[in-house]
């Protein structure tokens, strides 16, 4: 009688599951719902005034672990402040080797890179693969921003980083404290 | 003329295996350049793939997750992988390939029948990621030829049938001779 029972439980649940709602997205034509945090793909971002935030100061292409970022460093006078500052001549991202770590992310000091929700889509080539500057700066308008950017990852860290530089004498009397 | 005719009647048999040949020449022909034949084939094609995943990394998570019925390539075709690199048109290559695995994947590629096609899954594959060192084959595409590469970290299911709708375009615009020509 025992089995008999299992039989017929285990056969209501498969009727159960083949009646029940599928839950395959019909990717090409819907899209999955994405987690908030979601970071996928890359861009440059401008500044209120139009201008490029970018300084080509080279910290993202020292900070990266598989060496995809190449930055061409200039300097030119701005055509809105008329004061010469550093621009990136040339911005490239090289997709084959990014693991999506967001270092160059958070060590940018102008906000300047910052990561989208939308990944790029494959293709054909390997050299399809690379972001180059005008993709970036492309990719500012079409997709959507990711949730952070420098400013935003520093401040989780370390929300008295601005205040650190004045207390510098009060941290080594602590400091000074803690060891006696 | 008349020589040639007396020839065909003195040689019967052979006057009828080259009209049979060129018969058979005219078959051949006809089916490679027709192009509602290409069509049909290559359709048939690309929504059947039979892939034989060689997965070597944690891509394989995202492999099963395209996989899953959550996003379910088989509604491409792609629903059944061989574990046999002889019954598989489409070699996923999941994962980073070391030196020393590099000839057996060759292996694995050479031993699929024709047509096949390759499919390089995460930026390992593609480029050896950021393993930029003595061990790691530097991209997949220095040892087989890769026809479709996807980016990321591993790449997200949806980019995997991203992937497989471009290589499905691919595959229906091919060209190839259906049967080998025969001189």
């Amino acid at each position: 009688m025992g089995y008999f029972i299992a039989t017929v439980d285990s056969l209501w649940t498969t009727f159960k599951q083949a009646l029940r709602e599928p839950t395959t997205v019909n990717y090409p034509f819907e899209q999955r719902e994405r987690a908030p945090r979601i970071r996928a793909s890359f861009a440059l971002t401008h500044d209120a005034n139009g201008e490029e935030n970018c300084i080509g100061c080279k910290k993202c292409e020292n900070v990266c672990p598989s060496e995809v970022i190449t930055v061409v460093a200039g300097k030119r006078t701005s055509p809105v402040t008329n004061k010469g500052r550093g621009y990136a001549d040339d911005f490239t991202l090289n997709l084959q080797a990014c693991i999506i770590c967001e270092l160059c992310v958070q060590v940018c000091p102008t906000d300047a890179i910052i990561m989208t929700q939308e990944q790029e889509k494959p293709t054909f080539s390997r050299e399809g693969l690379t972001l180059t500057m005008d993709k970036l700066y492309a990719n500012e308008k079409q997709k959507r921003w990711a949730w952070a950017n420098a400013t935003v990852l520093w401040d989780q860290q370390d929300p008295e980083r601005g205040a650190e530089k004045k207390e510098e004498p009060s941290a080594e009397t602590t400091s000074s404290e803690g060891a006696s | 003329m008349a020589s040639s005719d007396a020839n065909s009647q003195l040689l019967g048999n052979e006057a009828v295996v080259t009209t049979l040949a060129e018969a058979e020449g005219f078959f051949r022909r006809f089916l490679n350049k027709n192009e509602v034949v290409q069509d049909i084939v290559g359709w048939g094609r690309a929504w059947s793939f039979f892939q034989y995943p060689f997965v070597t990394a944690c891509c394989g998570m995202e492999y099963m997750a395209a996989a899953g019925p959550r996003y379910d390539y088989s509604r491409f075709g792609a629903e059944l992988p061989r574990f046999s690199p002889r019954q598989a048109d489409l070699l996923m290559v999941v994962g980073t390939i070391t030196h020393k695995q590099a000839p057996v994947l060759r292996t694995v590629f050479e031993q699929m029948a024709d047509p096949k096609w390759v499919i390089s899954f995460g930026v390992c594959a593609s480029s050896g990621g950021f393993y930029r060192n003595y061990t790691t084959v530097q991209g997949i595409d220095t040892i087989i030829p890769v026809d479709v590469f996807i980016p990321g970290c591993p790449p997200r299911p949806e980019a995997v049938l991203d992937a497989l709708m471009m290589l499905q375009t691919k595959v229906r615009n091919d060209r190839r001779p259906l049967l080998p020509v025969v001189k």
